[in-house]
């Protein structure tokens, strides 16, 4: 939503995030998206409400009135939404992480997730297994398959034990170069 | 040998000779193409010019013809508005006295000439009422506004179907803000969802506006609403942002018609504008007058509706008056400035998160706000 991260918990070690994280599947509303709003953002919504059913959306701004207006809901009300939500939902065309993003999510108890459409994805099975866990593309028909319990829990037990080894953040290192 | 050599170093100071007067009639050639370069260029350039004031002439034509278009549609609405009125008056004399409201949801649709989109619609009414407890589900109240398709038998198979969807037919085209409002007075609940008939809501949603609207006593609750292209291609967000000083000073607003409203409230304060200047933005008119009487307008963050973005539809076929309602809401509005000086009675909340935001006007309009917004954010 903004430049700055909406991190409420600077001081929190990664043990404590691993274990709030692990909870994440406890949490009423399956997924929120935090951007601009944008075509594109627009779109990611629509796919996701298709798909997963409502979520949390906050789209700030009014590109056809006021493409510089700021974002009305405050930092807090950000981080509220994040702390209600399993995942955190974001459209990247990079193929790295988004460093702030990720961390962001996690220190809010919500899995990151970054959506790539599928034709820009390359060598999807060559990636880590965490690599995975963090990223979200459509299947060949353009549509989402549903985030099944199952598969939320396992994505967060391989995020929350990367986070907690440190091997996240060494990941998200060698991808943001 | 000696003698054609000769004869070929001759030739050779000859050529020599005239090479001078050659050269200077070899630059006198391009100085002449470089100056006809240069005036073609100039040509060009003022070609370039022309065409540019041709095109800003024809935007301002363009313009005209949609202004001219407007003031022709509001002559027809001007010339139609007393037979509207005694068509208003005949069909609630026809209707009858309110109802009293009792706790729950109903959806107000209207119609005219939208036959294809009303099952879709009606129907994602029905699921939204579906999803909440049985006595607090009203009707799906659908105004066929002296539709001339096939929208009576349309109503008629929905009816049959489900006996929650309840057709009032109107034999006088009213017009957006009259049906609107013959609705209102037919409505039986506390709440209302105002679904235009080539919308659909996202039930889950819907019923969060309900929560939120019921919780906070709010006059008007919206969320975000999905604008789809006919093609099925997304286009953009509306609804997407709580007003603040800047929606009644930006050039366009972006808060739409669906929502749930306060019935009591809304009968109270006339229902939606059936002035003619208005006729095309009547959301964005209660929008300001609501700010403007101090109601209470909630922002909820998740997706209520799909909103059919179409070239035919009523608000985009009128862009035209665009300028002109915008000037009518702020002298009708904000002559002394305070729309734009001072923060709205405006707040954000959803069910799962409470409350978000609220401003200075919401927090004293509702002091317990100021409490849960300033409590620290659970854990899970």
């Amino acid at each position: 939503v903004r430049t700055e991260r909406l991190s409420l918990t600077p001081d929190v070690d990664r043990k404590t995030l691993a274990q709030d994280l692990i909870h994440a599947d406890e949490r009423s509303i399956a997924w929120c998206v935090l951007d601009r709003a944008s075509e594109a953002t627009a779109g990611l919504v629509q796919l996701l409400v298709s798909s997963w059913g409502p979520g949390l959306c906050y789209q700030p701004g009014v590109p056809w009135a006021d493409d510089k207006r700021p974002a009305v809901l405050p930092k807090p009300a950000g981080s509220r939404i994040l702390r209600a939500s399993r995942t955190r939902v974001w459209l990247s065309d990079n193929q790295a992480l988004d460093r702030d993003r990720v961390m962001e999510s996690l220190e809010h108890g919500c899995l990151p997730l970054q959506f790539t459409q599928a034709a820009r994805v390359e060598r999807e099975q060559g990636r880590s297994e965490l690599a995975r866990a963090l990223r979200l593309r459509p299947d060949e028909s353009g549509t989402l398959a549903p985030l099944s319990g199952d598969e939320l829990k396992s994505r967060v037990e391989t995020v929350a034990s990367a986070l907690s080894t440190g091997a996240l953040e060494r990941a998200l290192t060698v991808e943001n170069g | 040998m000696a003698e054609n050599a000769l004869r070929r170093l001759r030739a050779w100071l000859k050529r020599a000779k005239t090479t001078p007067a050659t050269v200077q009639q070899v630059a006198n050639v391009q100085q002449d193409q470089t100056r006809d370069v240069h005036a073609i260029g100039a040509r060009v350039s003022a070609l370039v010019e022309r065409v540019d004031v041709l095109e800003s002439a024809l935007a301002e034509l363009a313009h005209m013809r949609d202004v001219m278009a407007e003031r022709s549609e509001l002559s027809l609405i001007a010339a139609l508005t007393p037979a509207r009125d005694t068509g208003m008056q005949e069909l609630l004399r026809t209707l009858g006295e309110p109802k009293p409201l009792r706790p729950g949801l109903s959806i107000l649709t209207i119609s005219w000439n939208h036959a294809g989109f009303l099952r879709s619609s009606v129907c994602s009414a029905l699921a939204t009422l579906d999803l909440i407890a049985p006595d607090e589900q009203g009707a799906v109240l659908v105004l066929d506004d002296a539709s001339s398709d096939e929208t009576p038998r349309v109503l008629d198979e929905l009816q049959e179907a489900d006996g929650r969807v309840r057709p009032v037919r109107s034999p006088v085209n009213l017009g957006l803000s009259r049906a609107r409002n013959a609705l209102l007075h037919v409505a039986e609940t506390t709440h209302a969802l105002m679904l235009d008939a080539d919308n659909t809501a996202v039930p889950e949603g819907a019923t969060s506006l309900y929560a939120v609207a019921r919780e906070w006593s709010a006059a008007f609750t919206f969320g975000n609403v999905t604008m789809i292209d006919p093609d099925g291609s997304t286009v953009a967000t509306a609804s997407n942002e709580p007003p603040t000083t800047d929606y009644f000073s930006a050039r366009g607003p972006h808060i739409d018609t669906l929502g749930v409203l306060d019935v009591a409230y809304f009968r109270q304060i006339g229902g939606y504008s059936p002035d003619p200047a208005f006729h095309a933005f009547d959301d964005h008119e209660i929008i300001h007058r609501l700010a403007r009487l101090g109601a209470l307008i909630a922002f909820v963050p998740t997706v209520a509706g799909r909103y059919r973005f179409d070239r035919l539809s009523h608000s985009q076929a009128h862009q035209g008056s665009h300028e002109a309602t915008i000037a009518r809401l702020r002298r009708a509005y904000n002559q002394d400035g305070r729309l734009t000086a001072q923060q709205p009675p405006a707040m954000a909340a959803h069910p799962a998160t409470g409350p978000l935001w609220a401003t200075p006007a919401a927090l004293s309009a509702r002091p317990e706000l100021a409490k849960l917004l300033t409590s620290s954010v659970e854990t899970r």
